[in-house]
């Protein structure tokens, strides 16, 4: 398999965020981050909870499709600077990160706007999927 | 007749019980997806789309050798 930097195996660990809120401080034309961290849940289905979720993506088509979302919103917000996405694949237990997203962009307004329609985008646009583990180890695909 | 690639995504591997295969496909899509459905009859009581070469595809297209085409159930990142 061919390395991808929008897919990471495992959760995403929280040192990605401080890790990229370093890289910005030399940006100084920003003025705004805006975060967004999808967490497994630990929904309950016919009386049985889940424990985690097993991701998987479709590596090759992965990067091809952030790079048109992030080339839609950079069309769409004149003031953004930097977008960062990067999903889980494999094993995520409850409460551990799954996907992350940064924006930065000279001012909040934007840099809230593009934050929410990006999530929107992938959770439209990008290939993966994801298979609910319940307590008593049975499995649901979901989509 | 193509020699193809397909590949197959979430609970699409279920039904095929592999996630990839090489096989001679029809000349087209549609033609492809329905002999997908004779071989993999519960293909038609789930719902998913294709991806030729990487590209989703919406309605009917000519398939050539060594096109990868991937059958993606409705997409559930996050």
């Amino acid at each position: 398999m061919a390395p991808n930097s929008y897919l990471i195996e495992g959760p995403v660990p929280a040192t990605w965020l401080s890790d990229l809120t370093t890289v910005e401080r030399e940006k100084t034309a920003a003025g705004a981050l805006a975060f967004f961290l999808g967490k497994v849940r630990d929904d309950i289905v016919d009386g049985k909870t889940v424990t985690g979720i097993e991701y998987s993506a479709y590596r090759e088509m992965v990067e091809p499709v952030i790079e048109s979302i992030k080339a839609e919103l950079f069309n769409k917000y004149s003031e953004l600077t930097q977008v960062d996405i990067v999903h889980s694949t494999g094993l995520v237990k409850c409460g551990e990160n799954s996907l992350a997203v940064m924006v930065s962009s000279g001012h909040r307004k934007q840099a809230f706007s593009a934050l929410a329609e990006c999530v929107e985008l992938i959770k439209e646009k990008l290939p993966v999927w994801k298979k609910e583990l319940f307590s008593d180890g049975t499995t649901r695909w979901i989509g | 007749m193509a020699t193809v690639n397909l590949i197959y995504f979430g609970s699409v591997t279920d039904i095929t019980g592999i996630s990839s295969e090489r096989a001679d496909s029809p000349a087209t899509l549609d033609e492809l997806n329905e002999m997908l459905k004779v071989r993999y009859p519960k293909l038609s009581v789930i719902s998913y789309r294709f991806s030729v070469n990487r590209q989703l595809i919406t309605g009917n297209r000519q398939l050539v050798d060594g096109d990868d085409i991937a059958l993606l159930p409705p997409f559930a990142g996050g």
